[in-house]
């Protein structure tokens, strides 16, 4: 995730977790797409706001983008590939506008600041540090398909979808038994890491990044809300 | 003081003990180093201290560790973290998070230290480690010295009286252990408690005060670094200890060259996306030549090294082996490389099947006869898991030895090994340069050159900045030492490049 | 080095016998859930591997829930068998549900790891997370949540049909359209997750025999 620079507004990152969830309610409650497109604008200036313009502009493009194909496929609809094109803009549209949401929260809170958030949320360690543990990993397994690539070249093994019809068996092998092996050591050497600096503390952890709800985190919240029954209102009386 | 009194210790269901009746006392303020050989205990004692034994490490412990007369035994580990802190061998397994600050604030934060003092302890830490240009850095580009500086603060942060450091130097180079050492000598100098348990002794010839012998769980001699400094080699060699004194240390290969050319690089140039990384590479290296290739973090020795064994393709220049032109897939089959992690490179479920793996056609008996010259034939149905780092090293290098290839290329590969281990490793070069392979090691250690190399290629500023034979001649002498002592009279000096491309 | 935590600890405090820990450990501690997160790194880079190139492909799209079963049945396995203790598989589709849903895909994806993630643990918890069946079935109920966004949208029409009133020359002809395409290709995808993710399982099965227990990483 990234770092506080260029934000305008600061919000706490519990507001930026609930932001996430009730925009996802506006999309699922969305009765047309004209409002759907209406709400997708209204998180872009959120992400100017909240100083995640750059990454929210780059989804909105593929947005629009997406819209442009469908209405461009629809026309098209009788032919096999107009279809095909059809049905993925119109999946990729529905699935979007969460995207959004999501590069929001993600570019404008550390990772230690969303775990801080989430154990003040109340949410259980049992949730938090394997959470935690995976962030903080998976990037390592993209740098460990990087090594066992070069080791089944150097074996003659070719890592790739022509090598694996070639040598099923040992290429599966050579793909999987390094990778997990290696997961089983660090997950091993990273336990005792982590219960040597008392990770299994039963002492309330603290956060070095203070955290406070303030003013304009309840004001926001409050809008988010209030929209969000006006759209339930509105879709009960009136169901398209 | 800590103390260590009559402290027996045997793992779950091992039916030796790993320590037995240590008695053991540490002054306030000392640094004590535990040495002997691989599975000689050492590790052991730290984990009985730090509780990771019996409260992770299953095991049972009989006698006592105390602490300014309170025990540490049956304290949970979270109680005496406050009391010694740990810092483990390899950097890349200790981080729990992804930026350096968050990692320092890690462990202050689970001691629940509060809040308003939190930011002041966590800057206090990167100043006193002096890494404060570190801050908020990512974890992923961060070198693995910089890690394990980034590991020493978090532990720091809260200021435990005890540090139990764990073959700290084993993932460094050169410049990072001497930073290393600088550091323990700060921690001393704040009267903490520094034990520590290591192979790689150089380094701590300033900063150590006592040392201890350990041989099957036993405290077997003790020494003060200046009695150990005056015992002769030859004693401390027997004993399967590495120098503490490098200038002891001088090159003793010298083998007569074969005079047939293996291989020949002219022009070349190694690309890492749009950079040249390495221009204007000339070097021609014969059969039966062991070649050192050393250099700083960050010069792309080991971008250099996948050129060359053709796991890298962005190169231009003209690449001969054995005569003929060799392109990327040709060095692919002619080259093959040890990798630092040996773990990655080893697939199959028994000795013997990896020898054969994917190779195609290699005799029951080929497989027989190498495993036996590497003195593997007695493990050959154990899974390769299983077989301790330097049996797996060798194993790498019987699968490269039956599949005929003719340059080995090892990349650091004495890391985290004992004096024997690293001398296995020695010998095993010299019998392959014997039987007339080309040999390049990426290293950064000036003991195992001395042991092993006929010829050192130092690579910097973007390129080959010297090359030379240790024929026994002065310059032959001087130079490597030049290489590795000047630095190590200067630790800190050197800014510390994170190794991108190593 | 690593020792089975469930092996009863003796210690002596000032020379005294003391059990530190006779009973069985059967609660989650710090090793396990540190394992979990380590597992589910790679079984989230396995599902994203697998999935990435079909879903980025309007033809293939919708074989995008079979083709992120294929990769980390091995790695589920292993994590079962190393971990062996009520919750790890529901832990591990919270993590991978939470990843899901902060990474921006659809909401029913994230929902499908916790519910389907929760119901295999059960079904694994009942076998001790010793029965190939058993944890296969709950590989197989894991990998189906990927299925979820696509049901959703085959299900609602009016998503169908909502941007359609406008442009569509041929109403009928598309009603007809949608209709059969409702029809199969919902079926084929799920059953095609099934056979991806059970063939997973196998990989992971013969994994698990021949080299992790041979390794002495479970036993």
């Amino acid at each position: 995730m990234a770092d506080n620079r260029g934000r305008a507004v600061t919000i706490d990152p519990r507001t930026r977790i609930f932001f996430l969830l009730i925009g996802n309610l506006f999309i699922v409650f969305a009765p047309t797409q004209a409002v759907e497109a209406g709400f997708v604008l209204f998180f872009l200036l959120a992400a100017v706001v909240l100083g995640a313009a750059p990454q929210a502009l780059k989804t909105a493009a593929a947005y629009l983008l997406l819209i442009v194909l469908q209405a461009f496929s629809a026309g098209w609809t009788r032919m096999w590939w107009g279809m095909m094109l059809f049905t993925f803009s119109q999946f990729m549209t529905m699935v979007l506008p969460y995207a959004l949401l999501a590069v929001i929260l993600v570019s404008t809170t550390k990772v230690s600041e969303f775990m801080e958030a989430l154990y003040r949320l109340r949410v259980s360690k049992k949730l938090v540090i394997p959470f935690a543990v995976m962030i903080r990993y998976a990037p390592a397994v993209l740098q460990e398909f990087a090594m066992i690539r070069d080791a089944m070249r150097m074996r003659g093994i070719s890592p790739s979808l022509f090598g694996f019809v070639r040598r099923p068996l040992e290429t599966v092998e050579c793909f999987y038994v390094p990778m997990l092996m290696s997961a089983a050591r660090v997950a091993d050497e990273l336990s005792a890491a982590a219960v040597a600096r008392g990770i299994e503390s039963k002492a309330r952890r603290t956060c070095l990044v203070p955290m406070r709800f303030g003013i304009a985190d309840f004001a926001f919240l409050a809008l988010l809300v209030a929209v969000l029954v006006v759209e339930i209102v509105i879709n009960i009386t009136a169901p398209i | 003081m800590l103390r260590y009194d009559d402290v027996s210790c045997t793992y779950g269901e091992a039916d030796r003990p790993s320590v037995q009746n240590v008695d053991l006392s540490i002054g306030e303020g000392r640094c004590v180093l535990l040495c002997g050989r691989s599975g000689c205990g050492k590790t052991s004692l730290l984990r009985i201290c730090n509780g990771l034994i019996p409260n992770f490490y299953g095991g049972r412990i009989t006698g006592n560790v105390l602490y300014r007369d309170k025990s540490l035994l049956g304290m949970p580990v979270s109680d005496i973290v406050g009391i010694a802190g740990t810092v483990f061998q390899d950097p890349k397994t200790q981080f729990f998070t992804t930026d350096a600050t968050s990692e320092v604030a890690f462990g202050v934060e689970n001691l629940a230290v509060e809040e308003e003092k939190l930011r002041g302890v966590v800057d206090g830490a990167f100043r006193a480690m002096n890494i404060e240009a570190l801050k908020e850095r990512s974890v992923f580009t961060l070198s693995g010295g910089e890690k394990q500086q980034v590991a020493i603060a978090s532990i720091y942060a809260m200021n435990p009286a005890i540090y139990l450091l764990d073959e700290p130097s084993s993932n460094l180079d050169h410049d990072a252990i001497g930073k290393l050492a600088h550091i323990i000598g700060r921690l001393k100098s704040e009267g903490k408690t520094v034990v520590l348990a290591e192979h790689r002794l150089y380094y701590l010839r300033d900063v150590v005060d006592d040392i201890c012998y350990l041989d099957g769980g036993r405290v077997v001699r003790r020494w003060t670094t200046g009695e150990f400094l005056a015992m002769r080699a030859g004693e401390r060699r027997s004993l399967g200890l590495r120098t503490m004194n490098l200038a002891e240390e001088s090159p003793r290969v010298q083998r007569t060259a074969s005079g047939a050319e293996c291989l020949r690089l002219e022009g070349v140039a190694v690309f890492y996306g749009k950079r040249p990384v390495l221009e204007g590479i000339d070097l021609r290296a014969e059969k039966g030549e062991c070649v050192g290739i050393v250099g700083k973090n960050g010069v792309g020795k080991s971008l250099f090294v996948r050129a060359l064994t053709g796991l890298h393709g962005d190169c231009r220049g003209t690449f001969t082996v054995n005569g003929r032109a060799a392109g990327r897939r040709e060095r692919l089959k002619r080259a093959y490389l040890v990798m630092q992690d040996v773990g990655y490179q080893l697939f199959a479920d028994s000795v013997e099947e990896e020898c054969r793996f994917g190779l195609g056609g290699v005799s029951d008996k080929a497989v027989a006869e190498v495993l036996r010259r590497l003195n593997l034939h007695g493990e050959r149905k154990k899974h390769p898991n299983t077989l301790s780092a330097g049996q797996k090293q060798r194993l790498a290098v019987a699968v490269g030895d039956v599949s005929g290839k003719d340059i080995l290329v090892f990349d650091e590969p004495t890391s985290g090994q004992d004096y024997e281990s690293m001398l296995l490793v020695s010998g095993l070069i010299g019998e392959q340069c014997g039987k007339g392979k080309l040999i390049f090691v990426v290293t950064h250690d000036y003991e195992f050159i001395c042991e092993t190399c006929t010829r050192i290629v130092h690579f910097g500023e973007g390129g080959i900045k010297d090359d030379f034979t240790l024929d026994g001649k002065a310059s032959g002498r001087r130079k490597p030492r030049e290489i590795f002592m000047e630095e190590e009279r200067l630790p800190g000096m050197f800014a510390d490049e994170p190794d991108g491309n190593d | 080095m690593c020792i089975d935590p469930s092996v009863a600890r003796v210690g002596y405090v000032n020379n005294q016998r003391k059990l530190f820990m006779a009973e069985e450990n059967r609660r989650l501690d710090a090793r396990d859930l540190i394992t979990i997160g380590v597992f589910s790194a790679v079984i989230v880079v396995l599902i994203f591997v697998g999935g990435v190139f079909f879903a980025i492909n309007p033809v293939l799209t919708f074989w995008t829930p079979a083709a992120c079963a294929l990769l980390p049945g091995p790695a589920f396995l292993l994590l079962a068998a190393k971990v062996r203790k009520r919750g790890v598989i529901a832990i591990c589709g919270l993590v991978v549900g939470l990843v899901v849903f902060v990474t921006g895909m659809f909401w029913g994806i994230a929902v499908g790891y916790v519910v389907l993630g929760a119901l295999g643990d059960a079904i694994a918890s009942s076998g001790g997370y010793g029965s190939f069946a058993r944890n296969a079935v709950a590989y197989i109920l894991f990998s189906l949540s990927f299925c979820i966004s696509f049901i959703v949208f085959f299900t609602n029409r009016s998503y169908w049909l909502s941007s359609m009133a406008s442009s569509s020359a041929d109403e009928a002809y598309f009603e007809t359209m949608i209709a059969a395409a409702r029809e199969w290709i919902l079926p084929v995808m799920i059953a095609g997750t099934v056979l991806s993710a059970l063939l997973s399982a196998l990989v992971g099965r013969r994994l698990l025999k021949r080299q992790f227990e041979k390794a002495g990483i479970v036993s």
